[in-house]
């Protein structure tokens, strides 16, 4: 364990900032959030679909990273700890907003009002570009896959990182992702992105 | 056809590690030296990767550093893990093994305590004779149970004296750590 630790704080970037941030160094801190946020607001958007509530979450996630800081021993790295956090944050979350979702919608609301995609601004400007509506193709994938193909492409993780924060054998990982991909390619077709 | 099934497991990972030229995906290769629609959907996955690795992030918003350290302000972070000190861990291992021995030697009516890893008919220097009553021998022994119970919480929690509430504070974080853990794990 002591040899983990010990690794994974030679290879992380982040090691130093962390360690003054556990001794209370504020100025470490926000430094830390400020290297970092990118990454929890982009999960947090990928899998709530939502500006707002990303930034909510984002915020959420800091505040319990900062509380259980002191208990981070730098057995991995403190990014795959933050993944793990956001991830699990963003699932609740998710979960959370779908049961909000069901009870509107057995009061007889309709999908389309409550559901509307929201788009963020590299959407609009590409929005007839192949890769924009690949990307949107994305978006109609359930959670588990939408959700390993943001940790592998945006916030590459490897797949090593992913097991972990996921909690899930590799090759579940790899088989995700590649069934994701496989529907991509499959949808593509059935949309006519030639 | 069948050929084309039994390689498209391999086709999206070969394509994501950039085609290279392993052992493990040679019989692939020649595949797909013979076969269109494979290499048409080699092609696809390509894009498919191409458009992947392009997928934008959302800048965060203005402000967000100062808007989350604000609301960090209020909160006050856990105490750090320490190991267990020997006043909470041992006075916990001997209730442990105080309850495993009442477990193992549980009572049958009219004989003292069978062990079970002994031979039936192997004599114990201890043996008494109890109570031929089962509900009398029951509740003597779930009130044996219940002293050493009791017994090894006070000794845990008292340690003769009062309660070192920082121990205990400790204790009732990191139980309730594992409880989250545990809950967060059986979520999934």
């Amino acid at each position: 364990m002591a040899l983990e630790s010990w690794t994974a704080s030679l290879s992380d970037p982040l090691a130093d900032l962390v360690s003054r941030a556990q001794r209370g160094d504020r100025a470490a801190l926000g430094e830390l959030i400020a290297q970092t946020q990118g990454r929890v607001y982009n999960l947090a958007y990928r899998i709530l679909g939502n500006p707002q509530e990303a930034e909510d979450l984002t915020q959420e996630v800091y505040v319990r990273v900062w509380r259980a800081l002191p208990r981070f021993r730098g057995e991995s790295k403190f990014t795959t700890w933050l993944h793990t956090v956001a991830t699990n944050a963003c699932l609740n979350r998710k979960r959370k907003l779908r049961r909000q979702l069901d009870a509107q919608l057995d009061a007889g609301e309709r999908l389309e009002e409550i559901a509307a995609p929201e788009e963020g601004p590299a959407q609009e400007a590409l929005h007839h570009d192949e890769h924009a509506r690949l990307w949107e193709l994305v978006e109609r994938l359930p959670d588990k896959y939408r959700l390993v193909l943001a940790l592998f492409y945006q916030q590459q993780l490897s797949y090593q990182e992913i097991a972990q924060v996921l909690a899930l054998p590799l090759g579940t990982v790899k088989a995700h992702l590649n069934r994701a991909r496989n529907a991509l390619a499959a949808n593509m077709k059935k949309v006519g992105i030639r | 056809m069948t050929d084309c099934k039994a390689h498209e497991a391999l086709l999206a990972q070969y394509v994501a590690d950039g085609q290279p030229p392993l052992r493990e995906y040679q019989a692939l290769r020649r595949h797909l030296a013979t076969c269109e629609d494979c290499r048409a959907a080699a092609h696809a996955l390509q894009r498919v990767e191409q458009a992947l690795w392009a997928w934008p992030l959302y800048p965060a918003p203005t402000g967000l550093v100062e808007r989350t350290l604000a609301n960090i302000d209020g909160e006050t972070p856990m105490e750090p893990w320490k190991p267990l000190p020997w006043s909470v861990w041992l006075p916990a291992l001997t209730l442990l093994v105080a309850l495993a021995l009442a477990l193992l030697l549980a009572p049958e009516p009219g004989l003292a305590p069978a062990v079970p890893w002994l031979e039936p008919q192997a004599e114990l220097a201890f043996q008494v004779r109890l109570p031929d009553d089962p509900a009398l021998l029951w509740a003597l022994w779930i009130g044996g149970a219940i002293v050493v119970f009791g017994a090894g919480i006070t000794m845990a929690l008292v340690q003769g004296r009062l309660p070192n509430e920082t121990e205990m504070d400790h204790l009732r974080h990191m139980l309730s750590d594992t409880a989250q853990r545990l809950w967060r794990l059986a979520g999934r």
